[in-house]
């Protein structure tokens, strides 16, 4: 028999061919990510399922590693679960640097009743009160380029953002006053920035040179737009190298311009507004109108009136430490979005998106070049220096849903992404988990190559936030909020490969 | 520092050398997987009477099945930065199954599955049984000279003489990374009534393996440190 008969024979069967049981194709792209686990994402193999365990106080107290289940080749290590450290410790910070840190500077995001800001000793764990009380809902937490500390208020429109000088000697600060009024018990360690604005504050980018990006974490409602994106230009951009400032009169968030992103260029950048949410676009002033106000400006009323583009609640941002070693500016963020509680016929099914942002040129990114553009009646300050760029990079799914917080993982160049979402309700209820995602390969696409579950809770009621890697990408540190003891445990994870 | 001391420090520096004692440097990490994404068959064979032989083992733990259910194994272990892993069960919630093994630094793992099928032919001619399948080998983090194993394994075997087609990947000093999925695919003339069995052996190996020179290291090492025990005795009588 030639070969070609041999073809004929075969094509015959195959097409008579009775399937057992097959994997779909993109079964099989997700089966081929976890078999190549160790080079992909550094771990020996990822897990399969999320945990359904629901540990007690009692057993999490006796052991406070065991609030979570790790991918294999992981280990967990106690940092701290101190009874002092706040219950719902959130965002984390290394210090004095990521590179040889001695403390993490952490958010609690409670009321204003509650300690808002901790330093902890990692080697020891114990913590101690920077902010005692007064801010409410710390949540993000940043080092600055001149040696301090940001920390935000997650409180709607008027979400403040305070700087810390000195946070390992600087102790039990309270604040008093709201909006302009806003003072500290020790103004030259702990001070208001009302000239970035108000909203609500999770997602924060800061480069090198001081230029500050700030994503307002707001759902849509009623016929509002959700959260926007702003970028604060300072008067005095950061010079690199710089000592540290010794005195926040000197910090170059105390002055500068605040622009809005607003989605679409098309037909001399006209083709914003509902619909257009993806791709390139354009900064607008936030004060050239009567209406925005004067500082501390409202971003989020702002951006309303001045026609931003707007997202399901956008959380947690990180930059991506690659291309800014390259001189770019490039970050990306969570949109949470709404999961399907099972307690609820009315869920959304809007299981969130993890999206990047680019913005030219650290260098560019500081400049401020404008022309006008009158739409109406109305004019526009547009902001030429940059084309600003937003691309989806993950959506989410029942299985991964609702992702808040986000970390840019050193070496491996990946992200690993902290769920908020619904599982903990769903009928078989499931842990909430932390998953590590590729960055857009050489694809075609701009969507990541493939995702893997890390890190799962061992506890239905907590949540984790916060994580954050060291210099080396081998450290993860993350909290895990509002869990049963009543107190904060962060951990430390390790063996990342 | 006194001759006693001196040892001492001798032999834990021999152990650090060796690996023995955790330091700061990073060891080899490997893994292993392979699956079965489908299995199917011409339409004039019917599968049937599906049995297991399944075994993961590390050197912590080792289980052994047989029966008509594919089980789920999952045993792990991560102590003081060694992992030992071996896993095995089903993919995709079907009968298809899927061997796993992992190790960094001084662990092992590793796991089998073999999958027999009865086939009965409904009628003569050609027929045909196709096994989709997966692997993957991957080792990194090796330090100089250190020596590890990755191995993926499949195999088809019909009525247990005729080995149609297998596959082996397996690296030993150098890091790497390959996968990919392929099939095995075995044809064959059948008549009405004819039947036999499929035979499907797969398997996963993952081992971190001390290259010599560091075993002579970690036995100068133990050495040491019984001498050093027994001068200690000895001084302290």
């Amino acid at each position: 028999m030639n070969k070609p008969v041999i073809a004929g024979a075969v094509t015959a069967a195959l097409a008579a061919a009775v399937s057992v049981g097959a994997a779909d194709f993109g079964q099989k792209v997700e089966a081929l990510a976890k078999a190549q686990s160790l080079s992909l994402f550094g771990v020996i193999a990822p897990l399969n399922a999320s945990s359904t365990s629901n540990l007690t106080a009692a057993q999490i107290n006796a052991d406070p590693a065991s609030v979570v289940t790790v991918a294999s080749g992981l280990s967990v290590r106690v940092v701290s679960a101190a009874a002092n450290l706040g219950g719902i410790t959130d965002q984390i910070v290394l210090y004095p640097n990521s590179t040889n840190p001695t403390h993490m500077i952490v958010c609690n995001e409670g009321g204003a009743g509650q300690v808002a800001v901790q330093r902890v000793n990692i080697a020891t764990g114990v913590a101690e009160d920077i902010i005692s009380g007064g801010m409410s809902v710390c949540d993000p937490v940043r080092l600055t380029p001149w040696g301090t500390i940001l920390a935000g208020e997650e409180n709607g429109g008027i979400g403040r953002l305070f700087e810390i000088l000195d946070p390992l000697t600087t102790s039990n600060v309270v604040i008093s006053g709201s909006g302009g009024g806003t003072t500290t018990t020790d103004t030259a360690h702990v001070r208001y920035l009302p000239n970035v604005g108000t909203l609500s504050w999770e997602g924060i980018a800061l480069l090198p040179n001081g230029v500050l990006y700030m994503m307002d974490e707001s759902r849509p409602g009623n016929g509002n737009p959700g959260g926007g994106v702003f970028k604060f230009i300072p008067s005095a951009l950061w010079t690199t190298g710089a000592p540290a400032i010794t005195s926040l009169d000197n910090s170059p968030l105390n002055a500068g311009r605040i622009f809005g992103w607003r989605a679409g260029r098309n037909g001399g950048n006209t083709d914003y507004g509902q619909g257009n949410e993806f791709g390139r676009g354009v900064w607008v002033e936030v004060t050239n109108r009567g209406d925005v106000g004067s500082a501390p400006i409202n971003l989020r009323n702002a951006g309303i009136t001045l026609r931003m583009t707007s997202y399901y609640r956008p959380e947690d941002a990180s930059l991506d430490e690659k291309l800014l070693s390259q001189g770019s500016v490039r970050f990306c963020g969570t949109n949470t979005g709404q999961d399907v509680p099972a307690t609820s016929s009315s869920g959304d099914n809007h299981w969130g998106e993890v999206y990047c942002f680019r913005d030219g040129t650290v260098d560019a990114a500081g400049l401020i070049s404008t022309s006008t553009q009158t739409v109406g009646s109305v004019v526009y300050t547009i902001n030429n220096a940059t084309v600003p760029e937003y691309q989806p990079l993950v959506f989410g799914n029942l299985d991964f849903a609702m992702m808040d917080n986000i970390a840019y993982q050193a070496g491996k160049g990946n992200w690993i992404l902290n769920e908020d979402g619904e599982g903990p309700t769903y009928s078989s209820p499931r842990n909430n988990d932390i998953w590590s995602c590729l960055d857009d390969g050489a694809d075609v696409d701009t969507l990541s190559d493939g995702c893997v579950k890390v890190i799962s809770l061992n506890d239905l009621t907590a949540e984790s936030t916060g994580g954050v890697f060291d210099a080396t990408g081998r450290k993860y540190y993350v909290s895990i909020q509002h869990n049963k003891t009543g107190h904060g445990i962060i951990l430390e994870v390790s063996g990342w490969q | 520092m006194n001759n006693t001391n001196l040892l001492r420090v001798t032999c834990v520096a021999a152990m650090l050398g060796a690996g023995l004692v955790p330091a700061a440097a990073q060891a080899a990490a490997v893994s292993a997987t392979t699956g079965i994404f489908g299995l199917s068959s011409s339409s004039n064979l019917t599968l049937s009477n599906d049995f297991y032989f399944t075994d993961a083992s590390t050197p912590f733990e080792s289980l052994f099945d047989a029966g008509a259910t594919l089980p789920s194994y999952n045993l792990g272990t991560t102590q003081n930065g060694n992992t030992s892993l071996a896993s095995l069960g089903p993919t995709f919630g079907g009968p298809e199954p899927v061997t796993e093994a992992g190790a960094t630094n001084w662990g092992s793992g590793s796991s089998t599955v073999q999958w027999s099928l009865d086939w009965v032919a409904t009628g003569a001619g050609k027929a045909f049984i196709d096994v989709d399948y997966f692997y993957s080998v991957t080792l990194q983090s090796l330090l100089a000279g250190e020596q590890a194993l990755a191995s993926s394994f499949i195999s088809l075997l019909r009525d247990g003489s005729q080995q149609k087609s297998e596959s082996l990947h397996a690296f030993s000093n150098a890091e790497g990374n390959d996968f990919d999925n392929a099939h095995l695919l075995l044809n064959f003339d059948v008549l009405e009534g004819d039947s036999g069995a499929f035979t499907i052996t797969m398997a996963s190996n993952a081992r971190a393996v001390p290259e010599p020179a560091t075993m002579l290291l970690m036995g100068a090492g133990m050495l040491g440190m019984g001498v050093t025990a027994v001068r200690r005795r000895r001084l302290g009588s």
